[in-house]
């Protein structure tokens, strides 16, 4: 019975394709589908899937980018500043945040930016897991905190400024 | 999305974690998922052969049982999850608007000389003496209020020399309250964050007894 998902599991991984897609409808598609192909594959005993919430994860986030690829709405951002910045992995956590701010933010974040924050925040990811799951460079990881952090600096500044409503 | 998350400001990898769990399968889309799980997973499926041994289709049959009996546990747990949280904002805004006091008293006696029109008779929480080290001597007074539109009363206790707690009783009804940890049968009692107090929720005596502490 392991090889079922409970339904916790289960919320979990559309968690992880709302965080991705953004969107309901395509979030409940690629959940849908990711978990279709894992149950082919494990009843044809070919493969052996020691941890099927991080296996399906993985599915739902290559099928997000083939469909994205193939929308050219996915950008392979390219490789950065080689500069080592002066952040470390305190940075992001010494940011609070309101929900209304969070909110106003989150869609505007890249959708590579929302998969890391969520492999920060939810799946608790070390830096060095983080580059490791996505192939980046430490150097071009940093970079792209630091600049995360200014976006949520810069955002807190705006939402507070008088007259702006979140 | 609720006032308390939209409002308050956390540390972002907590705010991130509250806003991802927001998001939630419908409960038909769930369960979709869940009986896909068993129509391919399960032995009892179009290659089986008719004459396949019967352990297997007993075991597809007690494979739709557990998945179901996972469901309803989770759907179940996810109400009574949110019927708490639901009280503890209630009693919690009702605990921060500190309105006076209908009744200023001492003695238990007092209080239940007062409530006439509740239908159940408030009574001294041995909880709150054990767990919480507040006496009848600790009250500072009573008053009407209501949780989820039933009349409730409200004691308030002097914590400290600068705070006040708030005790809530009321008559259960399960269906009602949802589940609640009855201390009598050895539950430990529920406590939530919320607003900004803490809250504290357990049957004891056939009465929902919620304490709300500054923090």
């Amino acid at each position: 019975m392991d090889k079922f998902l409970d339904p916790e599991q289960l919320e979990s991984l559309f968690q992880y394709a709302m965080v991705l897609s953004n969107k309901r409808e395509d979030a409940c598609d690629l959940l849908q589908s990711a978990v279709e192909s894992y149950l082919i594959r494990i009843q044809r005993g070919k493969e052996v899937i020691e941890n099927p919430p991080a296996y399906i994860r993985t599915m739902i986030r290559n099928r997000f980018i083939d469909h994205y690829r193939h929308a050219q709405k996915w950008q392979i951002e390219p490789y950065e500043e080689m500069k080592v910045y002066d952040i470390s992995s305190v940075s992001l956590e010494e940011i609070t945040i309101s929900g209304k701010e969070l909110e106003a933010l989150w869609s505007r974040l890249s959708i590579l930016e929302r998969d890391i924050l969520y492999h920060w925040a939810v799946l608790e990811y070390s830096t060095d897991e983080v580059c490791a799951l996505f192939e980046i460079p430490r150097g071009t990881f940093l970079s792209r905190m630091h600049r995360l952090r200014k976006r949520f600096r810069q955002e807190k500044e705006i939402l507070s400024a008088p007259g702006v409503q979140a | 999305m609720n006032e308390n998350y939209m409002d308050t400001a956390r540390p972002l990898k907590e705010q991130i974690g509250i806003k991802t769990e927001q998001e939630k399968l419908d409960e038909s889309e769930l369960l979709r998922l869940m009986e896909m799980q068993t129509d391919i997973l399960s032995p009892e499926t179009e290659q089986t052969p008719i004459n396949e041994p019967f352990a297997n289709r007993f075991a597809a049959m007690v494979a739709s049982v557990l998945v179901m009996v996972m469901l309803t546990a989770f759907l179940w747990q996810d109400n009574d999850r949110s019927q708490l949280q639901s009280i503890a904002f209630e009693v919690a805004g009702n605990h921060i608007k500190q309105r006076p006091m209908e009744l200023h008293a001492q003695s238990m006696d007092q209080v239940k000389g007062f409530f006439k029109e509740l239908d159940f008779s408030p009574t001294n929480s041995e909880h709150l003496l054990s767990q919480f080290a507040l006496a009848e001597s600790d009250l500072l007074g009573a008053r009407y209020c209501s949780i989820k539109g039933v009349t409730a009363a409200q004691l308030r206790y002097q914590q400290s020399e600068i705070s006040h707690s708030t005790l809530y009783e009321v008559g259960y009804d399960s269906d009602l309250y949802g589940y609640i940890p009855d201390i009598s049968q050895g539950e430990s009692p529920q406590t939530l964050m919320v607003k900004g107090v803490k809250v504290t929720i357990w049957l004891e005596k056939g009465l929902l007894m919620a304490l709300v502490e500054d923090i």
